[in-house]
């Protein structure tokens, strides 16, 4: 084998890689909602309002902002809402913009986490048997410490991060108040299918809120770092019609959460089942975005203007 | 194991490495033979038996029908690879076809009662190398092959990994005087490597396996999603948004499909294999006939070699004979691709197609030498008006609805010029129209310039390594999310 060849492979794979993994972080870090991009028109608000942020998965994305600043326009009240939901988000990943978060000097963040987020791998020995069977587990088990970080800087859809970034640039983040994924309406499935076809591997994976996981660690940074900047935070678990762990898992989920509410000092909503009776869910993880499913909407605003309220106390 | 896979990267690599680096050059193919069964193992498990089985059946049949001093042991022999092989693929990927025809059927007659489906896997690349070895045994019986001489060989032969799964399909005649040759190579000289990677080679290799990749992830991933926006409810769709389904359509699956064979084709480039091209511009053929000699090769070869030319072997000059050999052969094409009546309907339709224009050729003898067909637009107007039917014909591929290909069909037909809903859904979906433009370009680029991959690879070293960036760049950044599989998996 030629080694200059291969070298050159190796090359165009490192710069690949190198453009890669900048362009799809460059994005959420260097976010700015006074941005309207080089091609547009759009003037900047004239009278700049308190922002409030929200946070979190595609479990939040549903919120609607427009619904959401529309009813603070009615009331006079004078903040702005930026829903800032990120593909596959987790307090792992959400660190690494945390910094950009608090540049754009939210006056209020909001963040909605996921019980299934706090989940880590049960490692067991493979056995001869599921080696014989499944020879790609075997393989997956071996190389899974090395691809771990690689596949945290990967993005759920790499394209719609790359063309977010080009339109971001162009035209600033669109929608304006939903930067990080397309807000569009999608259609209602009824639960009963949704929890027919729902299809989980629950053993695999267990509930592990102790100080050893990364995720339990960058939580606490986040909290910390907008404790320290004077933001006010108020955590929710974001609702999902199928949970992934055990009843027994969210208790000891929520108390957790409790400790840390009274630990720092902030408040926080349990919205995990609030809506698994209702018919608005567009799958199992995600409240479908229609007139009919405004609930979760309604909701976080009055969370939010009994937050205000509490706040300004 | 899926081409577009870290796991088949992995894979490729290591097995590189080691033939580059193993000193028993005398046992690199029987490293390769057991690198290709695992390869197949790896994604189908179990039914990688059914590749062993096919190899030893067509081996010892093969063998035997070389060896016979009789006629009738020579057909027996014939008849029973033959029955070996259909009957396997004939039994996975049928059976719970004609069960539930027959349940239609039952129903029809007021049968009140039904015959349970298989729900049968449908063993990985099984249509590939059973067309495969009934080429080999075909050819022994004609008399136009030698059988090969040990089990290695022949076993090197069919499950040779990089066309296993999805083709090119390959023929012995083409593929054992190569490998003979290495092999023969190594009993001359042991100081000779049996499997050399050339530069050569290495770099044509890598930059087909490049363009392949791209065409699959960055083109096919791409288009795919309006393609189902479009046909997986086309009902109420006006007749340019069903164009555009089409069209799109029809790229994604030339992608998808050229991309596993320029992937195949490179890795077995590096390993030192010529693989015949299994397509060649096929968006620029400008007749029926011209079409199939340019859209999966080996397979329409197959066919033409092994069924359309026995059909009409005895009467070329009964127009009648023609047209049914070409519809039943094209029915066999349609057949191949899936047991579900929209691939018959494809295939039906294809060769409806075929043998008018060959009729009307046979009828109008010079009319090809005529001064319009010669001229600019005369081949243009070709190329479109073949196009034109080429795409029609993707709506049977891609719809089982019937409903919805009846739609689809005469909506594309009977053009109705709304506009309002196509603009929307070109609003809606303006990446993958920008691709499918694209496409267009580097495709009439790559039909003016001719072989793309080959210009690529004699390119200095830097160029050649900045358009790999290039290739790689564009992937990663338009990468859906998840490796897709290929469409012709399924099959």
């Amino acid at each position: 084998m030629n080694f200059k060849l291969l070298l050159s492979v190796f090359v165009a794979i490192t710069f690949t890689g190198i453009i890669f993994s900048t362009s799809m972080s460059f994005y959420i870090n260097s976010y700015d909602p006074d941005w309207y991009g080089l091609l547009s028109n759009n003037s900047l608000d004239s009278t700049p309002k308190e922002k409030i942020f929200l946070l979190g998965s595609s479990t939040v994305y549903s919120v609607n902002s427009t619904f959401v600043n529309n009813y603070f326009a009615k009331n006079d009240v004078n903040y702005e809402f930026f829903n800032l939901a990120d593909m596959s988000d987790s307090p792992k990943k959400r660190i690494h913009s945390i910094s950009n978060i608090i540049s754009n000097n939210p006056a209020i963040v909001i963040y909605g986490i996921d019980v299934g987020d706090f989940r880590t791998e049960i490692k067991n020995e493979i056995s001869l048997e599921e080696i014989i069977i499944h020879p790609k587990n075997f393989f997956l088990y071996q190389f899974e410490d090395f691809m771990e970080p690689i596949r945290d800087k990967i993005p759920g859809s790499p394209k719609d991060r790359s063309l977010l970034t080009i339109k971001y640039f162009l035209f600033g983040p669109q929608p304006h108040h939903h930067p990080f994924i397309n807000f569009y309406e999608t259609s209602v499935t009824p639960t009963h299918e949704l929890k027919l076809n729902f299809n989980d591997n629950f053993e695999s994976k267990k509930l592990d809120l102790s100080d050893e996981n990364e995720e339990i660690k960058s939580l606490k940074v986040i909290i910390n770092e907008l404790k320290k900047n004077n933001i006010k935070l108020i955590l929710f678990t974001a609702p999902k019609l199928i949970q992934e762990v055990s009843d027994s898992d969210i208790q000891f989920f929520e108390k957790t959460l409790l400790t840390y509410s009274n630990e720092y000092n902030f408040p926080v909503y349990f919205l995990h089942d609030k809506y698994v009776e209702l018919e608005i869910w567009r799958d199992s993880q995600h409240v479908a975005i229609n007139n009919d499913t405004q609930i979760y909407t309604e909701n976080m605003t009055e969370i939010l203007l009994k937050e205000i309220k509490n706040f300004a106390i | 194991m899926l081409f577009n896979s870290l796991d088949f990267l992995v894979f490729f690599f290591v097995i590189l490495c080691i033939i580059s680096f193993f000193k028993f050059r005398r046992f690199q193919h029987l490293f390769l033979i057991f690198s290709s069964l695992f390869f197949l193992y790896y994604t189908d498990n179990y039914l990688v038996t059914l590749l062993i089985f096919t190899i030893l059946l067509h081996f010892y049949v093969g063998r035997e029908i070389y060896n016979s001093q009789t006629i009738i042991r020579k057909k027996i022999f014939f008849v029973i690879g033959l029955i070996g092989s259909i009957g396997v693929l004939g039994f996975f990927k049928y059976t719970d076809f004609v069960i539930s025809q027959l349940n239609v059927f039952g129903t029809i007659i007021d049968l009140n009662s039904e015959i349970p489906l298989l729900n049968l896997a449908l063993p990985i690349g099984i249509s590939f190398y059973t067309f495969q070895s009934m080429s080999y045994i075909i050819d022994i019986y004609r008399g136009s092959l030698k059988p090969s001489k040990t089990l290695k060989e022949y076993a090197f032969f069919v499950a040779f990994f990089p066309p296993l799964v999805a083709g090119p399909i390959l023929r012995a005649s083409e593929f054992l005087p190569q490998l003979r040759e290495k092999i023969s190579q190594n009993e001359v000289s042991q100081k000779l490597k049996l499997f050399v990677i050339t530069n050569t080679n290495l770099k044509f290799g890598i930059t087909l396996m490049s363009i392949g990749f791209f065409k699959k992830m960055f083109f096919s991933d791409n288009i795919g999603p309006i393609v189902n926006n479009i046909f997986s409810n086309p009902l109420g769709l006006e007749s340019f948004s069903i164009m555009i389904g089409t069209i799109a359509f029809g790229i994604q699956l030339y992608c998808d499909f050229s991309g596993y064979s320029d992937i195949a084709i490179g890795a077995a480039a590096i390993l030192g294999f010529k693989i015949p091209l299994n397509f060649n511009k096929p968006f620029f053929a400008s007749s029926p006939s011209d079409f199939w000699t340019r859209w999966h090769i080996s397979l329409s070869t197959w066919v033409r070699d092994y069924l359309y030319y026995p059909l009409v072997f005895k009467n070329r000059k009964s127009e009648g004979l023609v047209f049914i050999s070409l519809i039943i052969s094209m029915l066999l094409m349609g057949i191949w691709h899936g047991a579900s009546w929209n691939f018959l309907i494809w295939g039906g339709i294809h060769g409806l197609f075929l043998a008018c224009y060959t009729i009307l050729r046979k009828k109008f003898p010079t009319a090809s030498s005529n001064k319009f067909f010669k001229s600019k637009i005369g081949k243009i107007s070709s190329i479109l008006v073949t196009q034109y039917l080429i795409f029609f014909t993707f709506i049977a591929f891609w719809m089982k609805d019937f409903d919805h290909m009846a739609y689809a069909m005469k909506k594309y037909v009977l053009l109705d010029f709304s506009t309002a809903g196509t603009i929307e859904i070109i609003r809606d979906n303006e990446l993958p129209i920008l691709l499918m433009i694209l496409f267009m370009i580097l495709h009439f680029i790559s039909y003016k310039k001719g072989n793309i991959a080959e210009r690529i690879s004699k390119l200095k070293i830097h160029y050649w390594t900045s358009i790999l960036f290039i290739f790689f760049l564009s992937i990663a950044i338009f990468y859906v999310g998840s490796a897709r599989e290929f469409i012709y998996f399924q099959f």
